[in-house]
């Protein structure tokens, strides 16, 4: 980092912060507060949502899980734009008719106060857990570039975000969730034509494709039906789709993004436009990863990326033994990389028999260098029991910075801050609505409060689990991937969640006991599922909704319903 | 109660939806929308993956 990037990075992050407190200002009572006086225009709530939902995780991850597994995560984003379709006829005419301030309020009206209260907390586990991981990403991207501990950088961020999201409320985090994803979408684009024009001449993005492709990198789309496949069509249509509606529909931290709108129309109009853009924005992140993995095909790669676990290991491990391997892997690397300028050119020739004979010697030079890189690793791990193993997470920020003319590593690093800082916001903001709406006023203190009562116990449940969630991060460094993380633990709490929700909404004869004890079990099978590794994550969320649906409505038969004893 | 569900009915019905003229010409646009992008996405597989 350069004096300019550290300009830049510092220009851009109190401009925001600066710019969310201006526009915020005067905050005069609860609505005010928490729904932003329902204001708002369809591109805020459209722009919102997907800030919401693009955390820093997103640009730190999603290019590193491109490098290691290549394209398939895109798959998880295809029930999305089936999940919007259905929250605007389903969930969204209901919401706005009721005049809520968070989604678990409806499920008192259908069901009773115990099923709101447990999904609620539901979600306050699970919205609490996730923040502070999206926490603790942008802190991993500070430590590494300023060669400080993690809990420091955490220490800093986390206050910063408190600090703002405590002052602004959910207008702040609006306003400044639009600029965020403005600077966010063109440093996307600046950073894929960096990667572009930093391959020689004589490879050009189709040639990249091929080379990426031989490396099996390019398994966008994958039609097979094997429930231990993570990332399948199927998948990502059927899984995602439950994810996705029980994360818009149920979730507070999207639910109050479109609540803030001015009308049902603006709110539709912004869930829509995630759907149309989404997708595409979510490829776009995974196809500069694969340029970086093209880049780093032909260019020298680090034998791990988190450079910070390798000064640590190269000062407990014998000198020379590790030398001699560095050796041996960048001999390896040499030859992969000749293989792949040697693939790319002969696709220039349009002879079959070279372009195959090419291609294969490529393949089996990717593998020895796979397999060289991955033997020095676990070598590594012998040596230093904490050395991550996954450094996919470094993969991306490693190249921005090394790779990057100066001042654009600054944008850069300042747009997996503002990504970190929106979703953080939301984060915070739903989990001091849900804690005040649906806990305090409803459990610790019913009586009418002042405006200004209501303002002081908002930003001080704002304040509480902003603490919560930077200890949370402080113990996040072990989760692997982080953006898998996050959706595992999504996906632990979303179909119950969501089951709960659908069966308000469709199954009439379903009361509150009988939901109650359905949602419990539920959550049971999930877990149990999960521990014992019976399907992949994303089938969670169907096992957890359809559990919920089938459990109450059986149970319907055998528990007397209030509603049939009082008729 | 049904009176006033008929006026909301109503009032939506005669909201201005943007572009398509009707949020059923949205979803119909989104629908065709994804299907465009899973076919693209198998088109890149199929020429680019090995």
């Amino acid at each position: 980092m350069t004096n300019l990037d550290w300009w830049v990075l510092f220009a851009t992050l109190s401009g925001i912060v600066l710019y969310g407190m201006y526009k915020s200002r005067g905050q005069k009572n609860l609505k005010g507060y928490l729904l932003a006086d329902k204001q708002l225009p369809w591109y805020h709530v459209a722009l919102s949502v997907m800030a919401t939902q693009a955390s820093a995780i997103t640009f730190l991850s999603a290019p590193g899980q491109a490098f290691r597994d290549g394209m398939s995560f895109v798959q998880f984003y295809l029930g999305l734009p089936l999940a919007m379709i259905f929250l605007c006829i389903v969930f969204l005419p209901i919401y706005h008719k009721l005049n809520v301030y968070t989604a678990y309020q409806f499920l008192e009206k259908r069901f009773d106060v115990k099923t709101r209260t447990l999904t609620a907390l539901l979600f306050l586990l699970q919205r609490g857990l996730s923040t502070g991981i999206t926490i603790y990403a942008p802190a991993l991207v500070l430590s590494h570039i300023l060669d400080m501990h993690i809990y420091y950088a955490i220490g800093i961020i986390g206050v910063a975000v408190i600090i703002y999201t405590v002052y602004g409320g959910t207008k702040a985090v609006s306003y400044t969730q639009m600029i965020q994803m403005a600077i966010i979408f063109s440093g996307l684009f600046v950073a894929a034509s960096m990667a572009v024009s930093l391959l020689p001449d004589h490879i050009g993005i189709v040639k990249s494709l091929k080379v990426a492709g031989a490396a099996g990198r390019m398994n966008v789309l994958s039609f097979d039906f094997d429930l231990n496949n993570k990332y399948t069509l199927w998948s990502g249509l059927l899984g995602g789709f439950f994810l996705q509606l029980s994360y818009f529909g149920t979730d507070q931290s999207q639910v109050g993004r479109y609540l803030t709108a001015k009308s049902v129309s603006e709110s539709r109009l912004g869930l829509l436009m995630n759907a149309l853009i989404k997708i595409p924005m979510q490829f776009f992140i995974l196809f500069i990863g694969i340029l970086v993995f093209v880049f780093y095909e032909i260019n020298p790669a680090p034998i791990n990326f988190n450079k910070a676990a390798l000064t640590r290991v190269e000062q407990v491990v014998d000198a020379n033994e590790f030398s001699q391997k560095l050796q041996e892997y960048h001999e390896a690397e040499n030859q992969k990389h000749n293989a792949a300028l040697a693939y790319a050119e002969a696709l220039d020739t349009r002879n079959e028999t070279v372009i195959a004979q090419t291609k294969k010697d490529y393949q089996l030079k990717h593998q020895a260098s796979q397999d060289e890189r991955t033997s020095i690793n676990e070598y590594m791990q012998q040596h230093d029991k904490q050395l991550d193993l996954n450094d996919s997470n470094y993969v991306f920020l490693n190249f921005v910075t090394n790779q990057l003319p100066m001042g654009l590593v600054g944008l850069l690093i300042a747009i997996i801050f503002l990504a970190s800082m929106g979703s953080a916001a939301s984060g915070f903001n739903s989990l001091a609505s849900t804690t005040v709406i649906d806990i305090y006023k409803r459990w610790l203190n019913k009586k009418e409060l002042t405006d200004k009562e209501d303002l002081r116990v908002s930003r001080l449940a704002t304040l509480f689990w902003g603490i919560f969630c930077v200890i949370v991060a402080i113990n996040a460094s072990k989760l692997g991937n982080l953006i898998e993380a996050v959706n595992i633990l999504g996906s632990l709490f979303y179909g119950t969640i969501l089951g709960i929700f659908l069966v308000a909404f469709f199954i009439k004869r379903v009361d509150g006991v009988q939901v109650f004890i359905a949602a419990i079990l539920a959550e049971g099978i999930v877990f149990a599922s999960y521990s014992q590794d019976l399907v992949e994550y994303l089938w969670l969320n169907v096992i957890g909704c359809g559990a919920v649906m089938l459990i109450s409505y059986l149970l319907s038969f055998v528990i007397k319903s209030r509603k049939v004893e009082a008729n | 109660m049904e009176q006033k569900q008929l006026t909301e009915k109503k009032s939506n019905e005669t909201e201005k939806v943007p572009i398509f003229g009707s949020w059923k010409g949205w979803y119909i646009f989104t629908v065709c929308f994804l299907l465009a992008l899973i076919l693209f996405f198998f088109t890149l597989t199929t020429i680019f993956n090995d």
